[in-house]
């Protein structure tokens, strides 16, 4: 690991010379949000953020993504469509970090997905820490998901004139290898390191009632609770919570075929366990056909089926569903309902 | 950049060229098709499935109902319900679908060897159980006795008509059927499945019963078997649900944590008596 210096000055040099070498995205500014897209020129970067609208995890999982090139005629020439090209996500905060570390492991588990891994594999991550919470209902603090020690290839930390670079990987290294923008860490920039972090480690608190650790038997105690009824009747099933989330991946397969009725492709849509028809069968039978049932699926999900399989939760706490929610379901709220706060 | 081992770039989503060799209507919502993987065999077990794709219209999973010593040519019966399986009752002999699987654990037949054997279904959940019911019978030897329980809604409704009255005359197997509603002409049982079960002896240290059918079926019949002393590690069923990659992914087919497509759809009543949404 390398400890760098970059003057923010050399912020416009550096987006240059990155988008030279790779497609670059990075947050831009969208009317009064952000979102990721990409930069083609230095003044689109909008490096203080607080957050975006969609994770940059939904780069690597794309909408509509082409699995199968079709031919209606001929079933016998499908062609697999597997994509990727060289990307640098930059300016990632940690919570987005660790929602994609999470992709990277369901994608990843037999049987593996070549088209998520081949994007991945071909990306690499600029780690941008976050000097203050972004929302009111970040959970960042009480999962841990503030800072970062791994899953990104340089991290960045803002000291006011300069950002401080650690270097985490050999990808990370070559990207800026000759680049001149970056110069060795000093100790006066070191000590400004840890003045930065002390100040902002103050400015984040927790929010939970009680330790992240107590949640998957904490839900799997309130599995009959009232609190799914409650949270039921307000949840319009509108997919928001779902769709906005770093670590969702639900999807579903589709066909669009093209106006001379003889090409097609079969994609990949994302698709939401908040959805109606989303348990749904042919027989007309739906195995969750309440909100509230759906409600608590998605909370499972995160806190107690992916915990069980992978020792861990699958909520990086980056407070996107709550904050997005039209019906203000909040899932700070939830999770202090069930930890008893 | 992730650290992962050499990727295989292969997609999981193409689908192999088969082809449809006969059609054979079973009633006014089923057609059976028979087909044919242009360049392997299927190489199934019991109650696994595949995922029937047409180009154009998109994929469907759907159970395979034959052998599966006879896997060059399989099985596929399908009811006419959803967008897939409308667009597939209009294929004829000789035109092409695709195919991805199979899929599924399967069933596990080393583990009832020896054994008395009760199948329950209803429905189309005939379709899959006729893979096993024809693999148990083809290695008659191996087990002791066998039962087929089977409840349709109407009598139009019974699927292999042909088999069934086959199997009736057949020594090698018991065979009781029921329908909830009679039709003219029909002189069998009439009422729900579970009626069936108090004409049938069983003897419950060495009975392994096989549930397959509606979704409501499910709790009434496991009922029946655990209050024949049958134990619930015996007790095996097949849990249809939407599975809609076949790869442990999209999530469609979850029940609690638990991924069907993969994980099943054979399940244990032991492993899932606890699974909320399984039963």
């Amino acid at each position: 690991m390398k400890t760098l210096v970059l003057s923010k000055m050399d912020v416009p040099g550096l987006v240059e010379a990155l988008g030279e070498t790779a497609r670059l995205i990075g947050p831009r500014k969208k009317e009064h949000q952000f979102v990721f897209g990409q930069i083609t020129k230095p003044e689109q970067l909008a490096l203080e953020y607080p957050t975006t609208i969609l994770p940059p995890s939904r780069q690597l999982f794309p909408n509509d993504e082409p699995l199968v090139r079709l031919r209606l005629d001929d079933v016998a020439a499908s062609r697999e469509i597997v994509e990727g090209e060289k990307t640098i996500l930059l300016g990632v905060h940690p919570c987005d970090v660790q929602g994609i570390n999470i992709l990277d492991e369901v994608f990843s588990d037999s049987p593996p997905d070549a088209n998520y891994l081949t994007r991945r594999s071909q990306t690499i991550i600029i780690a941008l820490e976050c000097q203050a919470p972004c929302s009111p209902y970040n959970l960042c603090f009480d999962k841990g998901t503030y800072r970062l020690e791994w899953g990104y290839d340089l991290l960045m930390i803002d000291l006011g004139d300069r950002y401080f670079v650690f270097t985490r990987t050999g990808a990370g290294e070559e990207l800026i290898g000759d680049l001149p923008f970056f110069r060795a860490a000093t100790p006066a920039d070191r000590e400004a390191l840890g003045r930065a972090r002390e100040t902002q480690a103050g400015s984040f608190k927790t929010r939970l009632a009680g330790p992240v650790n107590r949640l998957p038997n904490a839900l799997k105690e309130a599995y009959d609770d009232l609190l799914w009824e409650a949270v039921g009747r307000r949840c319009l099933s509108c997919e928001t919570c779902t769709n906005v989330c770093p670590t969702c991946y639900c999807f579903d397969v589709a066909d669009e075929v093209e106006l001379d009725l003889v090409n097609g492709t079969r994609c990949r849509q994302w698709d939401s366990c908040q959805s109606c028809t989303f348990a749904e069968v042919a027989g007309g039978e739906n195995f969750r056909p309440r909100p509230s049932e759906r409600q608590r699926h998605r909370l499972f999900k995160k806190e107690v089926y992916q915990y069980e399989k992978y020792g861990r939760s699958a909520c990086v706490g980056c407070g996107r569903c709550s904050a997005q929610c039209v019906a203000s379901i909040r899932l700070n709220e939830m999770y202090n309902q069930v930890l008893g706060g | 950049m992730l650290d992962t081992a050499p990727i295989s770039r292969k997609s999981l989503f193409v689908p192999e060229a088969a082809r449809i060799l006969d059609v054979e209507p079973l009633t006014a919502r089923e057609k059976l098709f028979r087909v044919s993987l242009n360049d392997r065999p299927l190489g199934h077990r019991p109650c696994q499935f595949v995922e029937v794709s047409i180009a154009g219209i998109g994929e469907a999973p759907i159970s395979v109902s034959s052998s599966p010593a006879s896997s060059e040519i399989f099985d596929l019966c399908v009811r006419d319900v959803g967008t897939l399986t409308q667009a597939m009752h209009r294929l004829e002999p000789g035109d092409r679908i695709g195919i991805r699987g199979p899929y599924g654990n399967g069933f596990p037949v080393e583990k009832i060897i020896g054994k008395d054997l009760l199948f329950v279904c209803g429905g189309l959940g005939l379709a899959p159980l006729r893979s096993l019911i024809l693999h148990c019978i083809e290695n008659r030897a191996s087990f002791r006795r066998l039962t087929v329980l089977y409840g349709a809604k109407r009598p139009s409704e019974r699927l292999y008509r042909e088999e069934l009255a086959a199997w009736a005359k057949d020594e090698r197997l018991d065979l009781r059927e029921t329908v909830d509603v009679p039709e003219e002409g029909w002189t069998g049982n009439v009422g729900v499945i579970t009626t069936l079960f108090r004409a049938v002896e069983v003897d419950p240290l060495e009975t392994v019963a096989v549930i397959v059918g509606p979704p409501v079926m499910y709790k009434f019949a496991v009922l029946e078997l655990l209050q024949r002393g049958i134990m619930e590690s015996r007790i095996y069923m097949s849990l249809e649900r939407r599975m809609r990659c076949g790869l442990g992914k999209c999530g469609h087919c979850q029940m609690n944590g638990i991924y069907v497509c993969q994980e099943g759809p054979v399940f244990c009543y032991s492993d899932v008596k606890k699974v909320k949404e399984a039963l």
